[in-house]
């Protein structure tokens, strides 16, 4: 009889990297598909142009570099959509496919590949797509949630994200799932609607697709945050109190995005000033 | 799977083996002096042991029989110890027991030293009650180890009197039942006790097993020891329900410590909780429950997510086994890590508060020290982090690896076990 033996434990839980990120990915398809709906066929040129060339670009880096061919654990497709999501409707391909390149290829793997990237690559694309071509990366108007309808189908949106901000319903079940952490959405979510009250801001200004999708999926993104707990929610207060003063005396939208990349800058330190307490005698 | 409805009650053996195999560690101490030589015929109860210095429980026959062999052997830890193995005979004659009318405090200590009983995690009861004022009854119980509380349900009123016992030998001022909040079964039966007023029940939410004991007496006193150091550091003392039940066994009746409940769990004919004498081989319990279904791919005792998987079924039964799990070959695990998201599941789920993920990749690089100030040796080693991991990295390898590591280098660390693991290492003696 041969018995295997190994290490423990024996028996683990079924989640994987795989399943967190095409959970993710399907939590955007209903957004995606309103914005075809709403925007037509230049929207669904931008998001299939941002996901193939994301797919291309890590197959082909991975191919080059004689590394392990990954774009199946689905996180290249979820990087294309995120960014043709934050693009405006009228914007041209290549815009799409300069963004998405830059995405993948310098910002993900230049920084060591999934898990080892500093900053969201969407994020940081977009950072750099909105100061090369400001002019084609300035939206035509601005999401104004004024009704209960422009919550379904806001006329107003921008970006793509911002056609139908209940689409993102499904970030909020990914949370129920326990695919995406809650710490930061929630005190993200909770600091900005505080500090908007105090400020007596508008909130129909705020509560934009933009904003809930950078609260649900790049807030969320698992390796630009601290691992500690304390350091989740206090990462998430950080970027409700930037997002904030960005919004009030600019926009709700881009604040968003610079204050979620200002936010990723200083991760690292709050991990490093939160690490937990010893458990045993010397930490009484 | 199979039936699993006899595993909550105690089943008895229909026909004892052929021969047993009587370790002579079963504690964690050094190994008994054997008493006997080849040839000799002993009888169920006989000490065939001696205990030698501290941690270290004398070792008594569970059969009658005559000693054929005098051998290292295997052992459910995974390294060979020094056993005794026993032919059994037909006639079954145990020595006569005797036990003391209303014996005092020394001399229940004396009886309960003697009569080898062992906590589950290595340490002789005696020496685990010694210096205390509170002892912690530990019923919580991972599913697949659940034989080493079902005792509860059958024995109750025994078990409530060893218990007595315990707090009697040491002196304690107090008694606490640790309960799984959900089994509902055990909080009645404890409920029909009518407790005294110094022993209450308390659920708790995880289970307990080994290692975990200082976290028990956290969560449920606020009692922060060393973590790697002893529960009596605080003044406690965790129990296990089947001590308790032998305890009572030794006082009353004068019996040592010689069977031991064990739930046999996976692909058998019948899965079940089946009291069987200590040194009985695996392959001959697998017999008793039926058989296995096809070939065991995995053979682990004690539990799913922090029990040694076995290289043979010819190990035998000891004072530290509670589960044996089979897994068949189409159920073991085999995954492939890919790299760390910092998803931190890890984080959120250890019950000590480290960061997991972050020391093993320290452990990875070897920077041991680096582990040490992230407080490494706090780990409890029950193994939720690389149950959770959806990179499916081996954060508890890595994690004990680093342990291991730090414990040889430094020498101010508590006192352990010995572990099996060799480090490839030899030149650094460490950095004292």
């Amino acid at each position: 009889m041969t018995l295997t033996i190994s290490a423990p434990p024996h028996k683990v839980k079924g989640i994987t990297v795989n399943k967190i990120m095409w959970g993710k990915v399907l939590a955007l398809v209903p957004v995606s598909l309103v914005a075809i709906y709403f925007f037509g066929l230049p929207a669904l040129g931008i998001l299939l142009a941002s996901v193939i060339t994301a797919v291309v670009t890590e197959a082909g880096i991975q191919k080059v570099f004689n590394q392990e061919i990954t774009i199946a654990d689905g996180h290249a497709v979820l990087i294309g959509l995120m960014l043709a999501l934050v693009l405006p409707y009228d914007a041209p391909i290549w815009i799409a496919v300069i963004g998405s390149f830059f995405a993948i290829a310098i910002v993900k793997h230049a920084y060591g590949g999934i898990g080892s990237y500093m900053f969201n690559p969407v994020l940081v694309s977009w950072v750099f797509l909105n100061l090369s071509w400001t002019s084609i990366m300035t939206t035509k108007s601005t999401p104004h949630i004024v009704a209960l309808t422009d919550l379904i189908l806001e006329n107003g949106a921008g970006f793509l994200v911002g056609v139908s901000p209940i689409a993102l319903i499904g970030g909020v079940v990914l949370i129920l799932m326990r695919y995406i952490e809650w710490r930061v959405p929630l005190s993200y979510f909770v600091t900005t609607l505080l500090l908007v009250f105090l400020l007596k801001d508008d909130l129909s200004y705020v509560i934009t697709g933009a904003y809930l999708f950078g609260v649900l999926f790049i807030a969320t993104d698992s390796a630009t945050i601290p691992i500690t707990k304390k350091g989740r929610i206090i990462y998430g207060i950080v970027c409700g109190f930037l997002t904030v003063l960005y919004g009030y005396y600019a926009s709700y939208v881009t604040g968003t995005f610079y204050a979620l990349m200002l936010a990723n800058c200083i991760a690292p330190y709050i991990e490093i000033k939160t690490l937990p307490k010893p458990f045993g005698g010397d930490g009484k | 799977m199979g039936n699993y409805n006899n595993l909550e009650t105690i089943n008895f053996l229909k026909k004892l083996p052929e021969d047993v195999v009587i370790p002579l560690r079963q504690h964690k101490g050094a190994p008994c002096k054997p008493l006997v030589s080849v040839g000799d015929t002993v009888l169920a109860g006989q000490q065939i042991g001696e205990a030698v210095g501290l941690g270290s429980a004398p070792v008594h026959a569970s059969v009658s029989g005559i000693v054929a062999a005098i051998d290292e052997l295997p052992h459910p830890s995974g390294n060979k110890v020094i056993s005794i193995v026993i032919t059994v005979d037909e006639q079954q004659q145990s020595i006569e027991f005797n036990s003391l009318d209303n014996p005092d405090q020394s001399e229940i200590k004396q009886i309960i030293k003697d009569a080898g009983v062992v906590e589950i995690y290595g340490t002789p009861t005696c020496e685990v009650i010694e210096n205390i004022d509170t002892i912690i009854l530990n019923v919580t119980y991972e599913s697949s180890m659940i034989a080493g509380c079902v005792g509860i349900n059958s024995y109750s009123s025994q078990f409530y009197k060893g218990l007595k016992f315990l707090m009697k030998a040491s002196g304690a001022k107090q008694a606490i039942i640790a309960v799984n909040r959900n089994n509902k079964e055990a909080f009645r039966i404890l409920s029909n006790l009518k407790l005294e007023s110094n022993i209450r029940v308390v659920p708790l939410k995880i289970a307990y097993t080994l290692n975990m004991e200082n976290l028990l007496v956290y969560d449920i006193l606020g009692a922060r020891s060393q973590m790697g150091g002893k529960s009596q550091d605080v003044k406690v003392a965790v129990c296990g329900v089947n001590p308790a039940y032998e305890v009572y066994d030794a006082v009353v009746n004068g019996r040592p410590s010689m069977l031991m409940p064990v739930s046999v769990y996976g692909p058998v004919g019948n899965p079940q909780s089946i009291l069987v004498p200590i040194g009985m081989r695996f392959k001959d319990i697998f017999e008793q429950c039926g058989g296995c279904n096809g070939e065991p791919g995995k053979i682990i005792v004690n539990g799913l997510y922090t029990g040694i998987a076995q290289y043979t079924d010819e190990v035998p039964v000891v004072k530290q086994t509670a589960g044996i799990l089979i897994q068949s070959p189409s159920e073991i695990l085999s995954v492939q890590p890919i790299p760390c998201i910092h998803c931190a599941r890890c984080v959120d789920v250890c019950p000590v508060d480290i960061l997991p993920t972050r020391i093993a990749i320290l452990a990875d690089q070897g920077k041991f020290d680096d582990c040490r100030l992230m407080h490494v040796m706090n780990c409890v080693e029950c193994g939720l982090c690389t149950v959770e991991c959806p990179s499916k990295i081996p954060l508890l390898q890595l994690i004990k690896y680093a342990k291991v590591a730090i414990e040889r280098a430094y020498v101010d660390m508590a006192e352990k076990e010995s572990s099996n693991l060799t480090l490839g290492c030899e030149s650094c003696e460490g950095g004292v």
